[in-house]
């Protein structure tokens, strides 16, 4: 009886044990960021920042780099499909100082490019820059940037 | 005494630029699209209020009529809004407003 209570609980351990390692891989997957909890997700797979766009929202020159003066763009691409998600650009600059945020909420049907874009009318005061985009509240990932003369 | 305390404080700087004064961002314009559709009606709640979707030729004053059914109340929205809306005759496509106790 011992034994067979005794066999049982190692079963039932090692099950536990596997179905926590699992759980713990598929929390960890970066595929995950942004998901919604419907079943039905989006992610966002790439950010792209450059001075202009093209007509289907991706930077004409990918770069990290601004002039005072230069509009600044942010691609964002995501994939999956949802009845809204929203999208949040959070720009920062070095001080810590919240630049801009702004917000759009799409409903996204595949793979999408959303971008989000500022300018300051008597320039951008110099040095270093950070973009945070988040995706239904959590943070989908960073761009640093920076203004030089 | 007050000459010694005016060297002092030459000697104290740390050199002779004026210290930085902390940049305004208060004029910074923003905007944005995508190739996604827009969820361009009220998509959620934010307090006690919606948001809405700003669309090509809309004002303050057209949301206000929108969702108040009166156009003179777009200051509430402006109010509610003064972190993203810097001039209330600018609003641009894309930009998601508080429209607070609609």
């Amino acid at each position: 009886m011992h034994t067979r209570l005794l066999g049982t609980s190692i079963v039932a351990l090692t099950l536990a044990a596997f179905l926590s390692a699992a759980c713990t891989r598929s929390s960890d997957n970066p595929g995950a960021t942004g998901t919604t909890g419907t079943g039905v997700g989006v992610r966002v797979s790439q950010i792209d920042m450059g001075r202009s766009l093209t007509a289907d929202k991706t930077v004409n020159d990918n770069t990290d780099s601004f002039k005072p003066n230069d509009t600044i763009y942010a691609s964002i691409a995501t994939e999956g499909s949802a009845p809204t998600a929203t999208l949040k650009a959070r720009w920062t600059y070095q001080d810590g100082q919240v630049v801009n945020e702004s917000t759009q909420t799409i409903a996204p049907t595949g793979d999408a490019r959303t971008e989000f874009h500022i300018s300051k009318p008597n320039g951008w005061p110099t040095g270093t820059y950070k973009l945070e985009v988040f995706l239904n509240g959590s943070s989908a990932g960073t761009r640093d940037f920076d203004v030089e003369r | 005494m007050e000459r010694e305390v005016r060297l002092m404080g030459i000697f104290d700087r740390k050199d002779d630029t004026p210290p930085e004064s902390k940049p305004d961002f208060s004029n910074v314009r923003s905007g944005g699209s995508s190739t996604a559709p827009a969820a361009s009606r009220p998509t959620g709640t934010i307090g006690s209020g919606r948001t809405y979707i700003v669309v090509k030729g809309d004002s303050l004053s057209k949301i206000a009529k929108r969702e108040y059914g009166d156009a003179n109340k777009w200051r509430a929205i402006y109010e509610a809004n003064r972190d993203v809306i810097n001039d209330p005759d600018l609003i641009y496509p894309g930009q998601e407003l508080k429209v607070p106790g609609a």
